[in-house]
């Protein structure tokens, strides 16, 4: 499974970003991936997320997942983030932290 | 929107000024504030001393001036706005709304973060009421409302189109965003922004708005710090990246010299622009609105330098005005704008005045000639 992952806008205008391929994990952390995308309910959530009022300096994230046949691509802003996808946010910007910091 | 011209009030013509000092004494606060508002006293005064009818006795008249002028401190206390700000903090969930900490005159509450919103709103109503008349966001007294501790490890802070939320900083890049007072200033600006021209948060129309949210960002903090464009930092978010030893972490961005405001290892360097020249295509952050905002920043600071003096006087007057003109349109981009700035200040100061040389050379300088 790939999941592409970015984080762009916000009030300092930075890109965070990652790239995961659980074929090339541990299968642990493979399995924790999997497990994430699965609880998020990821397949089934919309693809676009706006909020009602444009505002400023939101930031925007993308999630893009390939598993096997299956693709879908998440777009979301502050404010609009689906409840279920929130904790997959949160790990993708701790991985994307992490890669950050060479 | 508003083309503010000096106070003028035709009713003073209709209504005797001797109607409006009885009417300043009023138990009705209406009628109070509607006397205040049209009794401009220095020229009444005036008007009474030439003689209407019932101020040809001399000693009357003064006494009834006395008793308007004891009145007046606390009755022009009770007209003048005021701010009205509340706080709220959301518990580091993305809810909203928050749970209210502070209210408007509660005095602080120890949480750095709760105390520091509320002490930059009110810096930020200050600049934009003392200097340019303008009463909050809506220029109707609205409330300024933000959420504090909104989000987990959140290092950000936005407009939501209603109200502010400010994140606490991941603690490893950013520290928390009510850090500087110019980030309290930029986000409310996006308000101001939003009721005014409304331009578009993308491509160079979203870098304007911005621009115009940096600017006044700094305004505030120079105002609040009483200096002069010349001593300004001109800085902003300085204190927001957490040091990193033996690098530049000094601040998110510098209308004096962008593109030197920060380089590190994880964030990279400040990849503003300060020429058109230099404008950044991309399709990241909806067209790298926060990094060609370096542009008409730097034309700012340019045209402020140039002007000398505070930067909110002059150089603050020309870009406010420019900014609730109604000429200015959601689609305006830099080049138009910079032409409303040049006539703005010719309007204002004289045309070919030094104003409006100095405003148009900061564009030439920045790659926008009009």
């Amino acid at each position: 499974m790939r999941i592409s992952f970015s984080r762009d806008g916000g009030f300092a205008g930075m890109r965070l970003a990652t790239q995961i391929d659980t074929d090339s994990l541990l299968a642990n952390d493979a399995t924790d991936w999997e497990k994430l995308i699965r609880d998020a309910n990821f397949f089934e959530l919309p693809s676009s997320n706006q909020p009602e009022m444009a505002g400023a300096d939101r930031f925007k994230y993308v999630v893009d997942v390939t598993k096997g046949n299956e693709h879908h691509r998440v777009e979301a802003l502050d404010g609009a983030i689906p409840p279920s996808l929130e904790s997959l946010i949160q790990q993708l910007l701790d991985a994307a932290r992490m890669s950050r910091h060479r | 929107m508003h083309n503010r011209a000096p106070s003028h009030y035709p009713i003073q013509c209709i209504v005797a000024p001797h109607i409006l000092s009885h009417l300043a004494l009023s138990d009705d606060p209406a009628k109070r504030k509607f006397a205040l508002t049209t009794l401009n006293l220095d020229h009444t005064f005036r008007s009474m001393r030439l003689g209407f009818g019932e101020f040809q006795r001399p000693r009357l008249a003064m006494q009834r001036l006395e008793r308007v002028t004891t009145a007046l401190p606390w009755l022009t206390a009770a007209a003048q706005p005021q701010p009205n700000r509340l706080i709220n903090t959301s518990h580091h969930t993305q809810r909203l709304p928050g749970t209210k900490v502070r209210g408007e005159g509660d005095p602080p509450t120890g949480d750095q973060e709760t105390d520091e919103a509320y002490d930059g709103f009110g810096a930020t109503w200050n600049l934009y009421w003392d200097v340019f008349e303008r009463n909050s966001i809506d220029d109707q007294g609205m409330q300024m409302v933000g959420n504090v501790h909104f989000g987990f490890k959140y290092d950000n802070a936005f407009w939501d189109g209603r109200q502010m939320n400010f994140g606490d900083g991941d603690g490893t890049t950013f520290n928390r965003f009510t850090i500087a007072v110019d980030i309290m200033g930029h986000e409310l600006t996006h308000g101001v922004t939003q009721h005014e021209s409304n331009l578009i948060y993308m491509g160079q129309t979203g870098a304007l708005n911005e621009s115009i949210s940096d600017v006044f960002g700094s305004l505030v903090k120079q105002f609040l710090n009483n200096q002069s464009a010349a001593q300004a930092d001109w800085l902003i978010g300085q204190g927001l990246l957490v040091p990193v030893p033996g690098y530049v972490t000094t601040a998110l961005r510098s209308l004096k010299a962008p593109g030197t405001a920060y380089n590190e290892p994880s964030l990279g360097k400040d990849p503003q622009p300060a020429h058109m020249s230099n404008y950044v295509y991309t399709l990241q952050d909806n067209g790298g609105i926060h990094i060609n905002s370096g542009i008409p920043n730097h034309a700012f600071y340019l045209a402020a330098t140039a002007i000398g003096g505070n930067a909110w006087d002059k150089p603050g007057a020309i870009w406010y005005q420019s900014c609730v003109n109604p000429l200015m349109k959601p689609t305006t981009k830099f080049k138009a704008f910079a032409s409303l700035t040049i006539s703005t200040a010719g309007q204002l100061y004289g045309q070919s005045g030094m104003e409006q040389n100095a405003v148009r050379n900061a564009w030439n300088a920045v790659g926008i000639n009009v």
